[in-house]
């Protein structure tokens, strides 16, 4: 077995790994809900809803992972994706303004739970590999970065460089790299706590 | 063989990772930059010459070193992380020239020292680190 695939986790630790997916993507949302909160109530209270929801899951999957949770998640990630689609693409009754631009922040969102919805499927199915767990925090990582990288309004006082020379441009390779780093930091998590690995100086190694 | 229940050391598995990042990085960039690549309305993707250079360089070499051998991973991944710690004090303490050499009209965008420093931090642990397993040494090539 690799150094990527071959130990092994808990059921209970690998679905509390998960957890940072739906945090992050309720931070997002709670984000998406104060910017809509002069354009539509409705849509910004959903949004607050679905963010209290997400952390909620988030917590609950850091503190008690249990498989219905796990199944739940999944499930409930997927019809966030179906919604989010279908607010990109129909006009949605009762909502104003749909079907909207896709944006960064609510495309990195939806990466998210797509992300989320895998590793729960990974969680049920193989209850002891944790072959995709550095996929998964990688991916999870990678979007954020991405997103942080592609809003200039992140950094103020770096707006308008940010812009001109770039900063935006460079999202997909900033993405990737702190993805890479990502799932190259869970390998390490992995195999330090499984004890195969010590951090230390090996100049004179050989 | 590295362990008895590892196939790859922790050096070539960082080989495997940022050497198929950046050469995914740059093959995209050579295949979508031109006209850049938008995502959600925010170009997200933009190629200069001398920066899609670099990400060939690395990436090849990083990627190479995986099919090498352990040996050849651990002293690329060492020469990688005291390289890019180099070039990420450059961007901090230069950043206008930083962002001259590698094609920026301007400063060097400071989530690009993140991802420097990134490379840097990982390729040394890849790059230094040893490898026990039941308290025999294993990362010997």
């Amino acid at each position: 077995m690799s150094v990527l695939g071959g130990a092994r986790w808990s059921r209970e630790v690998r679905a509390a790994s998960l957890a940072p997916l739906a945090l992050a993507a309720g931070v997002i949302h709670l984000s998406a809900a104060v910017e809509h909160r002069t354009e539509s109530g409705m849509v910004a209270g959903a949004l607050l809803a679905l963010s209290v929801v997400q952390i909620g899951v988030g917590w609950a999957l850091s503190r008690r992972p249990t498989a219905a949770l796990v199944i739940a998640s999944g499930v409930g990630s997927l019809a966030v994706v179906a919604a989010w689609a279908a607010s990109r693409t129909v006009t949605v009754p009762f909502v104003e303004g749909t079907p909207e631009a896709i944006g960064l922040p609510d495309l990195v969102a939806t990466g998210l739970g797509v992300a989320l919805a895998a590793g729960a499927v990974a969680v049920v199915r193989r209850p002891s590999s944790g072959r995709y767990l550095p996929l998964i925090w990688g991916l999870a990582a990678g979007l954020v970065a991405m997103s942080l990288a592609g809003t200039p309004i992140r950094y103020p006082e770096h707006a308008v460089a940010h812009a001109e020379h770039g900063g935006a441009h460079l999202a997909l390779h900033v993405g990737a790299i702190v993805g890479a780093s990502a799932a190259f930091a869970c390998v390490l998590a992995r195999e330090i706590v499984a004890g195969r690995l010590l951090i230390g100086l090996a100049i004179r190694e050989r | 063989m590295q362990t008895s229940t590892s196939r790859w050391s922790i050096a070539r598995t960082y080989a495997l990772i940022f050497g198929v990042a950046y050469l995914g990085v740059a093959l995209t960039e050579v295949v979508l930059g031109s006209s850049g690549l938008k995502l959600g309305g925010t170009t997200i993707l933009e190629v200069t010459p001398v920066q899609n250079a670099i990400h060939w360089l690395v990436g090849v070499v990083v990627l190479g070193s995986f099919f090498a051998g352990d040996v050849a991973a651990r002293n690329v991944a060492r020469v990688i992380g005291i390289v890019f710690v180099l070039v990420t004090l450059l961007g901090v303490v230069a950043r206008d020239l930083t962002g001259d050499l590698l094609g920026f009209d301007g400063p060097l965008p400071w989530s690009y020292n993140i991802v420097h420093a990134a490379t840097a931090v990982f390729a040394l642990i890849a790059g230094f680190a040893v490898t026990r397993v039941y308290g025999e040494r294993a990362a010997t090539a």
